[in-house]
């Protein structure tokens, strides 16, 4: 583990280096409160300092006080290396945000326990940054298909539709909707229903590029933000995963099922005026057009009163 | 002279100061080395500090040296320079005067022994 000494007296400075480096760690040393919080501040921080009460500049527990107040999920573990004169001020300490104390001149058995014991609570720190993201995963995302989730794709758009007119550019969105997806229930039962949406999905996803966001939208539909991309981009894009899915027939317990879905197309680029949630109408009123029209194509809403016809 | 736990009686605990450096008489022998040269700088600063009656930078001196002699086990010195601490700290220029007195006696014999550990009459070993 890396650790920082934060000590201003060279003597003390020196054995603390010494004991650290002998007991298996990497060793960075400051020489001043100031030096401290720079080097803690910086990318790669060591994970536990040892602060000196009392240092030039700026002093332990300034360094402390300042630590809590980041705003970040890991923070280094501080003990604070106190006088025997000091012990009344150790509550001080520990509010102001160290985790332990070990009192001048130091006891190196006393040292090294506290140590260890810090090295238990990071990494359990670790451990429950790691549960706590894939709970953050799990509540933003569909379980069945991975893909982001309603609430998150809704999010996503929200987002894009605040940011895109700042940024001059136009926003466009698809709607994907499995074709007699019902019938594929009734035939083959909900686990090849399930598998086919996830199939689905997957071919999606692939065709999407690192900027562009499709999530789970309902039941079997789908919801693409494209950003910077007006109808002629989002009209390629739905053809791709159009033909993505049609191109072949879906791999399941039940055989080989031909599957194809059917795609709405909007964009502000044609239709300046829409909101966000104009613009999803108009892209789903497209995709009951393509419906419609038999299915497994890709339809354009060009204005805004494409959304009225929609039923 | 206070006594240590063992009995021991003189300017600093051999057996604490060796045992806070985990029986390394290496890094000892570099650590009292450490000490003697810092001395050599901090003991003027004191004493410039005490002439100008800069009895906030006096205070601070007082604790750097309070820390670094108690690494030895040295007990009364530890003593003599949280009495320089406190009465800088309060600021009290007499009592500092008086405390800085006793500190520098302190010192005297704590380098003293320190040096023929390392580099004096004596042999070498603990």
């Amino acid at each position: 583990m890396r650790l920082l000494i934060a000590e201003d007296n060279i003597t003390y400075s020196r054995i603390l280096n010494s004991l650290l480096q002998k007991w298996g760690h990497e060793v960075e040393l400051a020489a001043d409160g100031v030096e401290a919080w720079e080097a803690l501040q910086r990318d790669g921080a060591p994970s536990m300092v040892i602060l000196d009460w009392m240092m030039p500049g700026m002093d332990g527990i300034d360094v402390c006080r300042r630590l809590r107040e980041l705003k970040q999920d890991i923070r280094p573990y501080v003990i604070l290396l106190s006088g025997k004169d000091q012990k009344k001020d150790l509550i001080k300490g520990i509010s102001a945000g160290a985790d332990d104390y070990v009192t001048k001149p130091f006891d190196p058995d006393e040292l090294r326990v506290r140590i260890l014991a810090g090295e238990r609570i990071l990494d359990l720190q670790a451990e429950s940054l790691i549960v706590m993201e894939a709970l953050r995963k799990q509540a933003s995302h569909d379980y069945l298909t991975g893909l982001p989730n309603r609430a998150n794709i809704m999010e996503v758009l929200r987002r894009e539709f605040a940011r895109s007119p700042r940024a001059g550019e136009p926003l466009s969105v698809v709607i994907a909707d499995v074709d007699n997806f019902k019938s594929v229930n009734d035939t083959f039962g909900h686990q090849v229903g399930d598998a086919v949406l996830t199939e689905v999905a997957r071919r999606m996803a692939r065709e999407m590029r690192s900027y562009e966001c499709i999530g789970r939208y309902g039941g079997e539909e789908f919801l693409a933000v494209l950003t910077d991309c007006n109808s002629q981009g989002a009209l390629t894009l739905a053809e791709r995963l159009r033909v993505a899915i049609a191109g072949r027939p879906i791999e399941c317990q039940a055989g080989q099922i031909p599957v194809t879905a059917s795609f709405g197309v909007a964009s502000t680029a044609e239709i300046r005026s829409a909101n966000q949630e104009t613009l999803v109408r108009l892209a789903d009123a497209a995709m009951y057009q393509a419906k419609r029209a038999g299915r497994n194509r890709v339809k354009c809403a060009t204005h805004i009163s494409d959304a009225t016809v929609a039923s | 002279m206070i006594a240590g736990p063992g009995g021991f009686e003189g300017p600093y605990d051999e057996v604490e100061f060796l045992d806070r450096v985990e029986g390394d008489r290496e890094l000892a022998e570099e650590i009292i080395q450490l000490f003697l040269d810092q001395c050599t700088q901090t003991l003027p600063d004191i004493r410039e500090a005490l002439n100008s009656g800069d009895l906030g930078l006096l205070s601070r001196l007082a604790h750097s040296v309070k820390g670094s002699v108690g690494i030895f086990g040295a007990r009364d010195s530890v003593a003599a320079a949280l009495g320089l601490e406190t009465a800088a700290g309060e600021g009290d220029r007499a009592a500092a005067k008086a405390a800085w007195v006793r500190l520098e006696m302190e010192i005297q014999r704590l380098t003293a022994a320190l040096q023929e550990k390392v580099g004096g009459t004596a042999p070498c070993d603990f």
